[in-house]
């Protein structure tokens, strides 16, 4: 490790911004796993007792009546032209009424996708600030006449900005995904592959250094945090909000599909399609069709974003001056 | 002048302004800065002083000119050069929120040095009792010490220096003169922009004088104030009119001035009291006045728009 990299690395240990950072985003983290605890509670036996009482008188309403009163209603609905439906849908089923009990799988793993957005917010801001502070001070020229070439001081701080914004994806994956798996496992509910956690938590630190790359790229373009944020404010409205009501194939493109692909392993996501109908000689109709984009497309699309930032501001640094 | 620290040949740069207006700072530049020694670069604000030596440490890259440091061009060799230079360019910039130790020590790993020289830079500059202190808690000068720090860290050959007189009490200026003085005397080489030209004067082995954006005077400060003028003689005493006939009468120019006799290319000062003392006369005063760099810079400089400017080369070196 270079000497360069090394004091980045300890300015990055030593600025306050990046404690407050980690301090957030475990907060956050920390939100979803109080979340999924609460969310995995054991039902009490009262409330299983009253459950099932519920259920009884409901069934005995059923039985008393309640069948004939929907029958009746069907003839007459029908009389009328409308379709009859099924009244055995109408009927008291134990299953709807016993509290649910989550499993790690179904119930789980979903919440570990949510950590994403903590990660990748802290992430972008460290990174973003670990640059534009020094412009911001001044103290890049000094750093300049120590560090030469460009280039060099460059890789430096970016690599330093992506160590952070690993620490941050790990921190958020170890408190958030850690406090879930815990809420699981503690309340007996850990059903299924609780190893998967450690996946995601390795997807949340290479999705932090990513977004810490994207940060610093950033911040040597534009050389403010405010106007870092301004951009990616920009991006998230008429870029991921925005294209895709207007051109729905641009989904697959916009970050948040991508960053939810790589975190929980993949993203559904319809796009509105003309589907022929084979019974009928041309004819057919526009319909959603769900499409899927795979974790490591994804991953994939995300490491361009970050490389193509990069250099975009690795080009800036090079042409600019420095006060 | 044999060894060239510092070369710059037909430097230009200019900035953009509000509303799109290209403003020229420095117009093909000439200069030379020899090897060893005190140079002072001298000009009014504006001059084009500070983007000069930014230019010279790469931050600034020029329109067109070549720049040439410790016989490296600049910024193409920077890396090879970079650890020879040591500089502090306008204000001293550290990270605010970090001690003054810890900047220097994030600049000494950066640059492979010792943590020891810290210490001794610390030491060197005086702010060894305060090494601990944010960087956002010292005054101007203690910034600027610690700045002087960060430039010693290497042992650099060239130092840049921008005002580094800048909000420094007395002995604070005392002690930068007698650093600058020190490098120099150990066969480095110390550029200094300053408005102290007190200072500087008393410190100062070459100068180079520019006026908007172009080089107006450079070479040695001795050669600087001798083609000022020759140094007069002010003597005061009690009847001036009889002192001045009787200066004249051995053939020296003399004249009264504001109650003073003023002798121009005058004898030595004993021959003077000699003559005086012949005819009843004591001096109170005997006084040599010498071109100063003040009176020198005020006088090149005056009206140093444009215009007023004369070609690079017209100027010998």
């Amino acid at each position: 490790m270079s000497g360069v990299l090394r004091a980045e690395l300890v300015r990055l240990r030593v600025r306050r911004f990046t404690w407050l950072v980690l301090v957030v985003v475990a907060a956050v983290s920390a939100s979803v796993a109080v979340y999924a605890w609460r969310e995995a509670r054991t039902p009490t036996p009262a409330e299983v007792a009253a459950a099932h009482e519920s259920y009884q008188q409901d069934r005995a309403a059923w039985l008393d009546g309640g069948r004939d009163d929907c029958e009746k209603r069907n003839r007459d609905m029908k009389a009328k032209g409308f379709e009859p439906f099924d009244c055995d849908l109408f009927a008291p089923e134990l299953e709807n009424y016993v509290p649910y009990e989550p499993t790690w799988d179904d119930d789980g793993m979903p919440y570990l996708g949510s950590l994403a957005s903590p990660v990748v917010i802290g992430a972008l801001l460290l990174g973003a600030s670990l640059v534009t502070a020094e412009f911001g001070a001044g103290s890049m020229g000094l750093w300049l006449t120590f560090v030469a070439p460009r280039g060099r001081a460059f890789r430096a701080k970016v690599a330093a900005a992506g160590v952070g914004g690993a620490l941050v994806g790990l921190l958020g994956a170890l408190v958030g995904a850690g406090g879930t798996l815990a809420a699981f496992a503690v309340l007996h509910r850990l059903h299924g592959n609780g190893w998967a956690a450690s996946g995601v938590a390795g997807r949340l630190a290479v999705l932090g250094a990513l977004a810490a790359v994207v940060g610093a790229g950033l911040g040597f373009a534009l050389r403010h945090v405010a106007a870092v944020m301004g951009i990616a404010l920009w991006w998230v409205l008429s870029v991921e909000v925005v294209a895709p009501l207007a051109w729905a194939r641009a989904r697959p493109l916009t970050l948040g599909l991508n960053v939810r692909a790589w975190v929980e392993g993949s993203a559904p996501y319809t796009v509105p399609q003309w589907v022929a109908d084979p019974q009928l000689t041309g004819g057919g109709s526009v319909q959603d069709v769900e499409h899927v984009v795979r974790g490591l497309q994804g991953g994939l699309v995300l490491a361009v974003v970050a490389a193509v930032v990069a250099v975009a501001g690795l080009v800036v640094f090079r042409v600019r001056d420095v006060s | 002048m044999d060894e060239l620290a510092v070369e710059l040949r037909g430097l230009t740069k200019s900035y953009v302004r509000f509303p799109l207006t290209r403003v020229p700072v420095v117009r093909g530049l000439n200069l030379d800065v020899p090897a060893g020694g005190v140079h002072a670069l001298l000009g009014p604000n504006g001059s084009g002083k500070t983007t000069t030596l930014r230019m010279l440490l790469g931050l600034v890259r020029p329109e067109s000119g070549t720049v040439r440091v410790l016989g490296h061009a600049v910024p193409g060799a920077l890396p090879a050069v970079v650890g020879r230079i040591g500089a502090v360019v306008e204000q001293p910039r550290l990270f605010p929120a970090f001690s003054g130790r810890r900047n220097l020590e994030l600049l000494a790993r950066a640059a492979d040095v010792p943590a020891a020289r810290v210490d001794e830079v610390l030491d060197e500059v005086g702010l060894r009792d305060r090494a601990r202190d944010p960087v956002r808690r010292y005054s101007l000068g203690m910034k600027q010490r610690a700045a002087i720090a960060a430039t010693l860290l290497r042992r650099p050959d060239l130092v840049v220096l921008d005002e580094p007189t800048n909000g420094l009490d007395p002995q604070g200026v005392h002690d930068v003169r007698a650093l600058m003085r020190r490098l120099a005397d150990q066969g480095r080489t110390v550029l200094v922009s300053s408005h102290a030209l007190g200072d500087l004067e008393q410190v100062a082995d070459t100068v180079s004088v520019l006026a908007a954006g172009r080089l107006v005077a450079q070479g040695r400060l001795d050669d600087l104030l001798a083609s000022r003028g020759a140094p007069r003689l002010r003597v005061r005493v009690a009847d001036p009119e009889r002192a001045a006939l009787a200066l004249a009468g051995h053939g020296w120019s003399a004249h009264v001035d504001g109650g003073a006799v003023v002798v121009t290319d005058p004898p030595p000062a004993a021959d003077v009291s000699r003559v005086l003392a012949g005819v009843g006369l004591y001096p109170e005063e005997l006084t040599v006045l010498r071109p100063d760099l003040e009176s020198a810079y005020l006088a090149l400089t005056a009206g140093s728009g444009p215009a007023a400017v004369r070609d690079p080369a017209e100027v010998g070196s």
